[in-house]
């Protein structure tokens, strides 16, 4: 079986005719009356041809000269066979550019380096003919190559590529790959990757090409988080996870050395042994000024990838949220426990009738149902305590009288809502039982029944309490209380929706800053260095997304920082190494037969030359 | 190829006038069977008295004029004026080539034929015309005086140009009797089927009774070809077809090959005691025939 690889140019083989026409009408040599050939170069008598010899020879020249010409238009049209008649389908290079193809490999070069390099001779034994796509990916997958049969183009569209400093999503990249493919299209899927195939990752039928080359060694942070400590204005607890992998998996630790500077400045180092393939998280207490720029950084001799050793964090400013505190007869103890948090500073609470609840209203980062259930789930946080009736969001049984409950039993103790407190001074007095829902965590049981339950419902966080403090004697007078609902109120607010002027937040490169001023202006980005200098990263969008590390601010003053934070690519980055070069099922058989053609036509015009003008050259 | 010439395109009368004051002549004296009426250098036997001369030993004691001796006490001979019969043989050359593609070179050939009979038959001698091409045929009877003029004319107008030369051949197969010893005339441009058979050709030639002039007549454009590039060539006598390309190269070759085939012919007569004039019909005719006239061997002033 044939096919061309550019059959727009077979029109061209109408020349072969062209060709005949001008065989036909052809210039006649001028015929001239002589006396007498005899003093004319006479040709050797082997030399004479016969005139039905010369009439073959003019055929022959034309089908030559028709031979050339079809020659150079089958080549021009990337002529390719296959004896077996299969068709070949279309190859889509799915390209990994997430932040491991950066990890440099024992050679010298980079991962990426090695997959352009294989990448580029693969594509060459392609078959003349073979529609080339690709698709890349990182946090999303994009086409940036739609099908083409030039290699030229593809090898462009490779070279412009870089590898980015995001995670790779390459579930979301198969799936589109096999969208773009379409069933039954015959299409060949091409993953080029560092990345080790995970078990589950045959739903697409997939060539995975890694480059061939030794284990790496590879350490880096992959979760940050820098919190306030309740109660302690300026002091934060900052959570980092190291991670090491790669080198020495069999056994052994990985030196890695975790810095920890404030505006620059060298503040705590910490020496770590992580043992090969797993992780290390530590909590750091620090004392931090507000709109300090907190840089934590991991060394490891030998690391392969750069990209996830560095997390910058601004310290945010302590600005207390507002919390809207709704209830027709505030408990006491609740206020007593409440102005003890706003002592503090961090949270702000305004009391307020549940007539004058305003659900709509954008100023409350957290809502205090004190005796009180609104209609509808409220859209921000909230903390529910004592609720006296069931609501179309929440099902709650009242019950006759409050029911003393002295003894209760923790379900989750490690829940940051039970931080520091002590469930066994605990005694509450029921007055509801509240149904669990779906995504609600029972912390504290009495006998079977729930009556501190927290947890993300319908994708915010949700605290409730299914007793009455000023009835539950044991809780009301011991700092249990205070401390219980300090931290729901803080879990709640670590759930809410950042706050522009606090500035703490850590996103995970890839994610999309939406323009704080949708309507009107774009998104406007600031990358903020480490000198302090300013990349402006203007969009026409009204989304930005984060592809780079550092510091950013936002035009309307919002700020945070973005980091790699991928246990995926920190693996992969030190995995991409000593796994051998997935095999190409390049179609055996399909040859090109360009320069076939071209081999051809140019021993067609020797031949013909050699034939009929060998001797026209003097 | 069938002649359209007149008499009058033939000669040119006031030409004609001019040749009056010639006559052919053997360049060697030479006892002839037949007497005519051309005087020759030396004596003979005739009634015209013409000189004296003193008495040899190997002289005739019957010439002795006894009565001059009786006068004078010396021995003196009486001389006579020899008159000799020509016979003046005319081979034209009938050839294709020497009508096409150059017709002036039958033309010339056909005017330098009828003035050479014109001279025979006003010097009384026999005259004899023949068409000459793979063999030579007679024209004409053997004809004498001036009145036959008329016949001559009207043979060399109606005399057909084509076919090939084959001068070897031709000359091999005629064998004019002894009887007609005199002068042979070949007018032709000698082009036959091998550029080397001027050699077989004269050496037939000179088994004939007589002396022999060769005179090759050709055209510029056959001494040197002006076409070039890509050319179909015909040969007019054959027909055969060849396609050259001919470039100024093949020329100088063309030119020295040409060269080398007239070489021959004049080497080929020198070594038999032919004469051998070329005539490029590009000189005019009259010109021709002066320097024919210069050469003085065959015709001589009265």
């Amino acid at each position: 079986m044939m096919r061309a690889g550019h059959p727009q140019w077979l029109w061209l083989s109408l020349l072969a005719g062209v060709a005949l026409l001008l065989y036909l009408f052809r210039r006649r040599a001028r015929a001239v009356e002589v006396s007498t050939l005899l003093f004319f170069t006479a040709p050797a008598a082997d030399r004479r041809e016969a005139a039905w010899l010369r009439h073959i020879r003019k055929w022959l020249s034309y089908l030559l000269t028709a031979a050339v010409i079809m020659c150079g238009v089958l080549a021009l049209a990337r002529l390719s066979w296959n004896p077996s008649g299969d068709p070949p389908g279309p190859v889509l290079l799915l390209v990994d550019r997430s932040a491991s193809m950066d990890a440099r490999r024992a050679g010298g070069l980079t991962l990426w380096e090695e997959v352009q390099r294989e990448m580029s001779e693969r594509i060459e034994a392609l078959p003349d003919g073979v529609p080339v796509s690709v698709i890349a990916y990182d946090a999303r997958p994009v086409l940036v190559q739609p099908p083409t049969t030039s290699r030229r183009e593809v090898k462009e569209t490779l070279g412009r590529l870089q590898p980015r400093v995001l995670p790779g999503n390459a579930a979301a990249a198969r799936a589109f790959a096999a969208l773009h493919a379409g069933p039954g299209s015959g299409a060949e899927i091409w993953h080029v990757t560092g990345a080790v195939e995970g078990p589950g990752d045959s739903a697409v039928d997939e060539v995975r090409i890694t480059p061939e080359g030794p284990a790496a060694a590879n350490a880096g942070i992959t979760a940050v988080s820098l919190r306030s400590r309740p109660l302690q204005p300026g002091e934060r607890d900052l959570f980092v996870r190291v991670e090491a992998h790669g080198k020495g998996m069999a056994g052994g630790s990985a030196p890695v050395r975790l810095e920890i500077r404030v505006n620059g400045g060298l503040m705590q180092l910490r020496n770590l042994e992580i043992p090969w393939g797993g992780s290390e998280a530590l909590v750091v207490p620090l004392r931090l000024g507000a709109g300090s720029r907190l840089e934590v950084l991991a060394h490891m001799e030998g690391d392969a990838l750069a990209a996830d050793d560095r997390v910058e964090v601004w310290v945010p400013e302590e600005r207390p949220r507002q919390v809207a505190w709704v209830s027709e007869d505030p408990d006491p103890f609740v206020e007593i426990a409440l102005a003890a948090i706003a002592s503090a500073g961090r949270l702000g609470f305004v009391r307020m009738k549940p007539a004058d609840w305003d659900a709509g209203d954008t100023r409350w980062s957290l809502l205090i149902c004190d005796g009180w259930l609104p209609a509808e789930r409220p859209g921000i946080p909230a903390v529910v305590i004592d609720p006296p009736q069931s609501a179309g969001w929440l099902d709650v049984l009242r019950l006759e009288g409050p029911q003393p409950r002295d003894v209760l039993r923790v379900a989750a103790a490690e829940h940051p809502v039970l931080f520091r407190v002590v469930s066994g001074r605990a005694g509450v007095a029921q007055t509801a039982r509240v149904t669990p829902r779906p995504g609600l965590e029972p912390l504290w049981l009495a006998g079977d029944d729930p009556v501190l339950l927290a947890g993300l419902d319908q994708g915010g966080p949700l605290v409730i309490l299914g007793f009455s403090p000023r009835r539950s004697d044991r809780l009301a007078f011991s700092a249990v209380f205070p401390l219980l609902l300090g931290n729901a109120l803080y879990w709640c607010a670590g759930w809410a929706e950042p706050d522009s002027s606090e500035g703490a937040a850590v996103l995970a490169t890839g994610s999309i800053l939406e323009s704080e001023d949708p309507g009107r202006a774009p998104a406007s980005l600031r990358w903020i260095r480490q000198n302090g200098a300013a990349a402006a990263a203007e969009t026409n969008a009204h989304v930005v997304e984060l592809d780079r590390t550092g510091l950013w601010e936002m035009a309307g003053g919002r700020r945070g920082s973005a980091a790699l934070l991928s246990a995926e690519e920190t693996r992969e980055a030190a995995a991409a190494g000593g796994r051998a070069a997935g095999g190409l099922p390049l179609r055996a058989g399909w040859g090109g037969a360009t320069a076939v053609l071209l081999a051809a036509a140019l021993g067609l015009l020797l031949w013909e030359s050699w034939l009929f003008h060998r001797r026209g050259v003097y | 190829m069938a002649g359209s010439d007149d008499g009058e395109t033939l000669f040119d009368p006031a030409f004609l006038r001019k040749l009056r004051t010639f006559h052919l002549r053997l360049r060697r004296r030479r006892a002839l069977q037949r007497r005519g009426q051309q005087s020759t250098p030396a004596t003979g036997y005739t009634r015209e008295f013409r000189d004296y001369r003193s008495y040899t030993a190997k002289d005739d004691y019957r010439a002795v004029d006894w009565t001059l001796y009786a006068r004078l006490g010396r021995l003196y001979i009486r001389l006579y004026e020899e008159v000799q019969e020509l016979h003046v043989h005319v081979l034209v050359d009938r050839s294709g080539s020497m009508a096409r593609p150059y017709p002036e070179k039958r033309l010339a050939a056909l005017r330098l034929a009828a003035g050479l009979a014109y001279l025979g038959l006003a010097g009384r001698h026999r005259v004899s015309l023949y068409g000459l091409g793979d063999r030579v045929e007679g024209l004409t009877r053997p004809l004498e005086g001036l009145g036959s003029l008329r016949v001559v004319l009207d043979a060399l107008s109606g005399l057909e140009f084509g076919g090939q030369t084959d001068l070897p051949g031709a000359f091999s197969r005629f064998r004019p009797p002894r009887a007609r010893y005199g002068i042979f005339f070949i007018i032709s441009d000698c082009f036959g089927r091998d550029p080397a058979g001027a050699d077989a050709a004269l050496g037939r030639a000179s088994a004939w009774p007589g002396e022999k002039h060769v005179i090759q007549i050709h055209h510029a454009a056959e001494a040197s070809p002006e076409a070039e590039g890509e050319l179909l060539l015909a040969d007019v006598e054959t027909g055969e077809r060849r396609r050259v390309w001919f470039t100024a190269a093949d020329r100088e070759r063309y030119e020295r090959r040409f060269d080398v085939f007239c070489q021959d012919w004049r080497r080929g007569c020198a070594m038999r005691q032919m004469e051998h004039l070329v005539w490029r019909v590009d000189e005019p005719f009259e010109g021709f025939f002066l320097r024919l006239l210069a050469r003085g061997s065959t015709l001589v002033e009265r």
